[in-house]
């Protein structure tokens, strides 16, 4: 088990190449090669996102990234989640592209009960038209909490469970997600980006409350 | 910097490697890890065979007194918040105490068994229980609080003629319009708001098909319905053991698509009602007590100052003596 369990961080680890923002490849420009992204929408809760990513030329381009998420509420830094990862035009075809991307992802979660500390990894691919003023593109993505350090409240012992067990939690959950993306360029550079669809808890697990996520973006390359 | 990618994402994993292998990697399905172990996999827990089904049981006070059957809420809760009332036993009554079947430290059912037969599983039940400890011409209220109050009508609706008294504490409904026009003001989603974001966030982390996990995430969300801003006036937790998450969520789900009416006969129900709603409880308040109340044809309604909807824990104090009073007049 413990074998499995190292492995699959390792797996985590080194999907540290991908993810981050909505890229169209038709305005990807290596002479402008960083990007700040600024989300705002659902994505298992009401968050602003805010994205900072640098394209490289490499076989292909490659687009590394980190990702904050903040959910709205009154306490602003009790749960967030960091992704680090990059993405990739794996494939070209006419204005058709492919890309897949892959991140490692860090969540925090505390409430009067709990704080979790959740490391995953996050896979998805796309396919869609790209053109120098817009894209389109459909998503199929896997995200799974690959271990997650439960730390239980005195609130927890006292009014819960007595004998609930700190420790890491190997595996404890995973979602699909499917939807669709888009984005519009304004001007020579900038875009507007919309990300839509829902997500599916895997095996026969009982969805999100909300099983949905909605993304509103603004992407400015410098 | 492909080199430098590469050997940046090897220090990371082998740091997590170490990180790992060196501690206890635990599995959140076992049992007693996360969430208490049931009377079916703890046998020193007090527990009742009946009606199939294996419950979490206690008793408080001579077997011979006028009995008070707690029925607890949710549906999904247990009785622990409740255990206040056994002080009743000192006033000369029989307390039962049972955690309702898949709730709490009872044994757990799948939800087939809910989706089948819907309200008739915790009516069969308390039925049930109600007769294993039940002496001969022993007189039996019940005192139900939120969803246990609904569950109490829901036995009085069947059998009008078995019951001798009733203290009915902030029931959501008698009917699904009632109680989900309730639900509709107490659950009023503000997405924006810290409360619910204590609730959906946590569904990217911990997904489950498993009752220990369903439990143990339902009991984590539940530390939402006491966050800053909760219409039901809680102002911190209440005991609990274990959240019943497949029942809750069968329940709900039966009600929904089945509706249900529990008024079809109270009006042949003799006794008065002791009808309690809390003070601070938005959501509630004397004019939806009134209107759920008016399903019976004697009432004693009374307001519990001091307290939101966890009246038998947060108002004993206030709660007791009117409770008493009313109890007094049943024996």
């Amino acid at each position: 088990m413990k074998t499995l369990i190292i492995a699959l961080v390792i797996l985590a680890a080194a999907a540290q190449s991908g993810y981050s923002q909505d890229v169209n490849w038709r305005t990807l420009q290596m002479d402008r090669p960083n990007r700040l992204q600024l989300n705002i929408g659902y994505d298992y809760a009401a968050v602003t996102q805010l994205s900072y990513s640098r394209a490289f030329d490499l076989s292909r381009p490659v687009v590394v990234g980190l990702h904050c998420s903040l959910p709205m509420g009154s306490q602003v830094v009790d749960d967030f989640v960091l992704r680090l990862g990059a993405q990739v035009e794996v494939a070209r075809w006419r204005g058709f592209s492919a890309t897949f991307k892959a991140a490692s992802n860090f969540r925090r979660y505390q409430n009067d009960l709990v704080r979790m500390l959740s490391f995953g990894a996050e896979f998805s691919a796309l396919i869609g038209y790209y053109d120098t003023d817009w894209h389109a593109a459909v998503e199929l993505g896997f995200d799974k909490a690959v271990a997650t350090r439960l730390t239980h409240s005195d609130v927890m012992k006292e009014y819960g469970y007595a004998g609930v067990r700190d420790g890491w939690y190997v595996p404890t959950g995973g979602n699909f997600s499917y939807g669709i993306q888009a984005g519009k360029t304004i001007g020579d550079y900038a875009e507007v980006t919309l990300r839509l669809g829902m997500t599916d808890a895997q095996f026969d697990d009982e969805d999100a409350m909300l099983p949905y996520y909605l993304q509103l973006g603004f992407g400015m390359p410098f | 910097m492909k080199h430098r990618l590469i050997k940046l994402t090897l220090i990371v994993a082998a740091a997590a490697a170490v990180l790992f292998s060196a501690c206890d990697i635990l599995e959140p399905e076992e049992h007693g890890r996360l969430v208490p172990k049931t009377v079916e996999e703890d046998p020193s827990l007090p527990s009742i065979a009946v009606n199939g089904t294996l419950l979490h049981a206690e008793t408080f006070g001579d077997p011979n007194n006028p009995m008070i059957v707690v029925l607890h809420g949710g549906p999904g809760g247990d009785y622990r918040s409740m255990l206040k009332c056994a002080a009743f036993a000192d006033d000369g009554f029989f307390v039962v105490f049972y955690d309702q079947r898949g709730c709490g430290l009872s044994k757990r059912h799948n939800r087939d068994i809910y989706d089948s037969r819907g309200i008739s599983v915790p009516v069969d039940d308390l039925d049930a229980v109600i007769r294993h400890y039940r002496a001969p011409g022993q007189k039996v209220v019940l005192l139900g609080l939120s969803w246990g109050a609904m569950l109490a009508t829901a036995f009085i609706d069947e059998r009008p003629n078995d019951i001798d008294g009733a203290i009915l504490l902030e029931p959501g409904g008698f009917t699904w319009p009632d109680t989900e026009e309730y639900l509709k003001r107490w659950q009023t989603i503000d997405i924006f708001d810290e409360t619910v974001n204590d609730r959906v966030f946590v569904d990217q982390i911990i997904t489950g098909s498993e009752h220990e996990k369903l439990d143990y995430k339902a009991a984590i969300q539940g530390a939402a319905e006491y966050a800053d801003g909760n219409k039901l006036g809680l102002d911190g937790p209440s005991p609990f053991w274990r959240m019943g998450a497949v029942y809750a969520m069968s329940a709900l789900d039966y009600a929904t698509e089945h509706s249900f009416d529990f008024t079809t006969h109270l009006q042949q129900f003799a006794p008065t009602v002791l009808f309690g709603y809390s003070e601070r409880n938005e959501a509630y308040g004397r004019s939806h007590a009134e209107l759920v109340s008016s399903a019976y044809p004697s009432v004693q309604l009374i307001e519990v100052p001091g307290t939101g909807h966890n009246i038998t824990y947060a108002g004993w104090e206030s709660f007791y003596p009117m409770a008493l009073a009313y109890l007094n007049t049943v024996r």
